[in-house]
């Protein structure tokens, strides 16, 4: 079951990288030789391995935020980091693990009230190399 | 010696003005009102003002209230009662007269009514003869005439060598201030060698001078000119000064006329003296005397800061002064008066603490520094420093349920902002003005300010507007419940 799962995923990413194109304000800042970050999207949630509905505002009614990155050219497991920031303020930090050869990966933030305003999520390397920095706003 | 000069130092020219100024003022009171009753009125006044400042010292409030009151009435009273001789002080004089002049004494008026009189007369073609005794007794030489014993006055003298009045042909006798005898006969005298112009007056005046030390003024009837004889001299008058000298001379109140001048001087010296150190005493008393304390906040001034340097916190930005000085300097002075001036031209980047002492705080003369809280004030300064940050778009109100905010540009993405290198190292991002979302029903674009927050940090031009293209998408599925 697992392996069906995972085969799946891989399948999703794949397509994913293909299909979906590249957002406008979303530039990739570091490009490590080893991987490749090939998607990176805030979104307000996840089906089917696909984020829904991408997006720069969201809704504190939503309740939850996901961050969604694919990488690419993965040589072994590794592990990266979604550092989520509400203004400048560091609010989570969360290692997520990467296996070779593509690997999608997602982290989330449960919203409160008190979280409407400017967020960002840096997406790093296990080196603390920035890769991409996601801007995004939490509203009313 | 060193506190005595610090003492000096520690007066203002206002002060000097202040004691100047009462001195004066009190020195012409006196000048002004010298023999009148009410100086001598004024002793007492200063002896109750006296006793009310002891009884208060002594802890006898109601006596002091008491003696208060009392001066208080005395000092009306003495107006009312005085009123005529403090109005004829006040009315009689010009303002120079007030501020400047000196009243001459009675005695020396007589010799300036028989100086002015000898002088109308002749000025009138009014003959007179008028003899002044000296110590030798004269009642064997002269003969007849009346006694008179009046007081001697310039409308006198005239009347009494008027033409139509039975006694002006003969001599009158003055004696210090007043006419003892008129009609008097003298004797004439025998000298050949007298001019022809000298007719019985001066031959009668000559006469008596001759056989006694008396001092003969005669005016001619015919000339109007004036003579004046004494012992075997004969002198012509030509003005009024020169007489009032022959007069004084021989009535011995030159030298009493320069005694009085030299008494004169030293009672006005002496009382000038006396009002100095009694303005200069209760000047003392009322300003230097009582000392008191005042606490005052005063804001810190800060000079010589370097080129790029800002102060970007520090530990206090008012001072508490606790002051120490007279009541009156003390209830005048505002924290407008005072500076606290802290010179940063060797501060250096980080944190600096300079201390707050008597050496950068500017006090008014007169007032002294008795406590600083704080006693240092903690600056931490640093360099100017240019940096690019990226832009962060705070979104902020409602979006519409079946929009999805896609995405958004910036331009520029990155603006330079210059500010202390200490702030602009810990600042990622920068954040706009907030976005409504409530008006947002389709993709367009509009212009944001950047907001630079602390105030320290600076863009250049003071361009900080961002033009904001925006993307708006239509939600595909069911709104959100």
């Amino acid at each position: 079951m697992n392996t069906l799962k995972l085969t799946l995923l891989i399948v999703q990413t794949f397509l994913l990288v293909y299909c979906l194109p590249i957002r406008a304000g979303e530039i990739q800042e570091v490009t490590p030789a080893a991987m490749v970050l090939s998607h990176a999207v805030m979104c307000e949630s996840i089906e089917d391995f696909k984020p829904q509905n991408p997006a720069i505002v969201f809704s504190i009614d939503l309740g939850k935020v996901f961050c969604f990155t694919t990488f690419e050219q993965i040589k072994e497991t590794t592990h990266i980091y979604h550092k989520w920031f509400q203004v400048d303020r560091l609010v989570s930090k969360k290692k997520l693990t990467l296996k070779p050869p593509q690997w999608s990966t997602i982290s989330s933030m449960q919203l409160r009230m008190a979280d409407r305003g400017p967020w960002y999520v840096e997406i790093t390397d296990k080196d603390d190399t920035l890769l991409q920095r996601l801007r995004f706003s939490i509203s009313d | 010696m060193i506190d005595a000069l610090t003492f000096m130092a520690s007066l203002r020219w206002q002060d000097f003005l202040d004691i100047g100024l009462n001195v004066f003022i009190l020195f012409r009171l006196y000048v002004l009102f010298r023999g009148s009753r009410l100086i001598h009125i004024m002793p007492m006044v200063m002896v109750l003002w006296i006793l009310k400042g002891v009884a208060l010292s002594a802890g006898l409030v109601v006596t002091s209230w008491a003696i208060q009151g009392i001066i208080a009435a005395a000092a009306l009273i003495l107006i009312i009662v005085f009123r005529d001789e403090i109005a004829s002080v006040f009315q009689a004089r010009n303002l120079k007269t007030l501020l400047w002049g000196f009243p001459s004494r009675g005695d020396i008026t007589s010799l300036d009514i028989i100086a002015q009189s000898t002088f109308e007369m002749g000025k009138n073609k009014i003959g007179a003869l008028m003899v002044f005794p000296a110590a030798k007794e004269i009642n064997d030489i002269i003969q007849g005439g009346i006694d008179w014993d009046g007081k001697l006055s310039r409308e006198m003298l005239l009347s009494i060598f008027w033409d139509k009045n039975p006694v002006h042909d003969g001599a009158l006798i003055i004696k210090g201030n007043r006419i003892s005898r008129v009609g008097v006969i003298l004797p004439l005298s025998r000298r050949n060698d007298l001019p022809s112009r000298y007719g019985t007056r001066h031959r009668a005046g000559l006469g008596l001078a001759e056989s006694s030390d008396c001092l003969v003024i005669i005016v001619s009837e015919e000339s109007g000119r004036v003579t004046v004889v004494k012992e075997n001299e004969i002198q012509d008058i030509r003005n009024m000064e020169q007489l009032k000298i022959i007069l004084e001379g021989h009535s011995g109140k030159g030298k009493k006329r320069n005694s009085a001048l030299w008494k004169n001087m030293f009672e006005y010296g002496t009382s000038a003296l006396v009002c100095l150190t009694l303005v200069t005493g209760i000047w003392f008393g009322l300003s230097r005397g009582r000392e008191t304390l005042k606490t005052v906040v005063v804001p810190l001034e800060y000079t010589d800061i370097q080129k790029d340097f800002e102060i970007i916190e520090s530990s206090t930005n008012t001072v508490t002064l606790h002051l120490g000085g007279s009541v009156p300097l003390l209830k005048s002075l505002g924290p407008e008066k005072i500076k606290i001036i802290l010179k940063l031209n060797a501060a250096s980047a980080g944190e600096n603490i300079y201390t707050v002492s008597s050496k950068n705080i500017l006090l008014p003369p007169g007032v002294h520094l008795k406590k600083v809280e704080p006693s240092s004030v903690t600056l931490v300064l640093d360099g100017t420093i240019a940096m690019q940050l990226p832009i962060q778009l705070n979104w902020s109100g409602k979006l519409s349920e079946q929009l999805i905010l896609a995405q958004a540009q910036i331009k520029p993405q990155n603006i330079t902002v210059t500010g202390p290198q200490k702030i602009l190292k810990t600042i990622t991002t920068l954040y706009t003005e907030k976005i409504p979302l409530n008006t947002i029903n389709e993709s367009g674009n509009r212009e944001v300010a950047v907001i630079l927050q602390p105030s320290s940090l600076k863009v250049p031009d003071k361009k900080n507007m961002v033009t904001v293209t925006y993307t708006v998408v239509k939600r595909e599925e069911e709104p959100l419940q």
